[in-house]
């Protein structure tokens, strides 16, 4: 059986379980944020949920969890649909695009 | 003694000089060559180990390359400081370099503490900053090359900053370019918020390395699907295929449809555009299920449906992609 994946515009979401690896917890509920047009991807509710990164120095959208405390979260964007999160351990990163010897991350 | 402020830094001046003359027109505050304390020469591992136990130095000459990448102990550094390469990477609280710093090389990349650049500074190859917190440089700074790329929250180059090739990718928050600025060769603007040049600045414009003209780098609305299909060179057509984005380009030339099918936003397509001494250009067309928005994503060439196509954007394999919510 497969976890739950969310998708939110370039962002994605799979519910996963407490990760082993060791995280640093994040002073914000950004997963991602648009350089170009400022936008971003977060969780509402102050007090329901903690973004760690797996790395010391993080790059949005990459190498994140998210840790849903509360029953539920709501993820915002200023463009995109909201989407509520149920309480758990999430996976974060972002979409991917091609160019010919590279790939990289989407960027808005 | 003379001392005077600049940019929070207290500077001595020595009380032997001739007066200075009274200042006809502000100039951009740049700081004045402070007395040279006696400097401590030290071997870099000396130098290392000093420091990490939290000796202050008024001024430190080290007698090769000095590395505390990665120190999370390291908050300050010598304000006089002479060696041959400077790395301090990844120093998570470090949040200033030297004020008077002469050097072959030095490296600061991904400092996010570090969020202004002042005091004088000579890197006779390279200052390579990127990924830093910078938000701005006010500094009299001369190196053949300065390196800012990925510096998102930098909005202003001020002081008297000399160099050679610049480089300011992904610069988002830096739209303009002050006047003052000396670049004698190159300037890489590829992501960055410039949409445009002062106008005495000469210096060549490159989009990820590659040679362009002002038209690619600050009008691409002016470009058309047509005039990258006319370009041979294949780094060149790449950098116009950027500046246009896939979606405008796809709208212009059209392109095989390779598959069709729909998702939660719709319907789905894949096209594929062939080049000449190119791979071909194959791309997954889109539609967000809450913004209404359409959108392309290039993808690998080998890729043959629209599943596939968008799996692969998301690093999974095409059984793994199911998911739950979009919006």
């Amino acid at each position: 059986m497969s976890f739950p994946l969310y998708r939110h515009g370039d962002v994605l979401l799979q519910a996963t379980s407490a990760p082993a690896t060791p995280l640093h917890r994040q002073p914000h509920l950004t997963l991602a944020h648009g350089e170009v047009t400022g936008h971003r991807h977060q969780i509402r509710d102050q007090h329901a949920a903690v973004l760690y990164s797996v790395t010391p120095t993080p790059t949005p959208g990459r190498d994140q969890f998210l840790h849903v405390t509360a029953p539920q979260a709501t993820l915002t964007h200023e463009e995109h649909a909201s989407i509520r999160l149920p309480a758990g351990w999430y996976r974060v990163w972002q979409q991917r695009e091609y160019t010919p010897g590279s790939v990289r991350v989407v960027l808005d | 003694m003379i001392r005077f402020q600049s940019g929070g830094r207290t500077f001595r001046r020595p009380a032997a000089q001739t007066p200075d003359p009274a200042p006809a027109v502000p100039q951009a505050r740049v700081p004045a060559r402070p007395v040279t304390p006696a400097p401590v020469t030290l071997s870099p591992e000396d130098a290392r180990a000093r420091l990490r136990r939290g000796e202050g130095f008024a001024a430190l000459v080290v007698t090769g390359p000095l590395n505390l990448s990665g120190s999370r102990w390291l908050r300050t550094l010598p304000d006089w400081l002479r060696c041959t390469a400077l790395t301090v990477d990844d120093c998570p609280h470090l949040s200033t370099l030297p004020a008077d710093l002469q050097a072959d090389r030095v490296s600061a990349r991904r400092c996010p503490e570090l969020q202004d650049l002042e005091g004088r500074l000579s890197i006779r190859e390279g200052l390579n900053l990127s990924g830093s917190g910078l938000r701005r440089i006010q500094a009299d700074l001369h190196a053949t090359r300065l390196i800012l790329a990925g510096c998102r929250d930098l909005a202003a180059i001020g002081g008297a900053v000399s160099v050679a090739h610049l480089d300011v990718r992904r610069c988002a928050a830096l739209t303009t370019l002050d006047a003052g600025l000396h670049v004698t060769q190159t300037i890489d603007v590829a992501g960055s918020g410039l949409r445009g040049l002062p106008g005495q600045l000469r210096a060549g414009l490159r989009w990820n390395g590659v040679p362009v003209d002002a038209r690619v780098a600050f009008h691409p609305e002016s470009l058309t699907g047509r005039d990258i299909m006319a370009v041979r060179n294949v780094q060149r057509r790449r950098v116009l295929l950027e500046r246009i984005g896939i979606d405008r380009f796809l709208e212009d030339v059209g392109g095989l449809v390779l598959d069709r099918d729909r998702d939660a936003g719709g319907e789905r397509r894949l096209i594929r555009v062939p080049f000449d001494d190119d791979e071909d250009l194959v791309a997954v067309l889109v539609q967000c299920p809450s913004t209404g928005g359409r959108y392309a994503l290039r993808v690998p060439p080998h890729l043959r449906t629209c599943r596939e196509a968008v799996a692969w954007t998301a690093g999974l394999a095409v059984h793994d992609y199911h998911p739950t919510q979009e919006a």
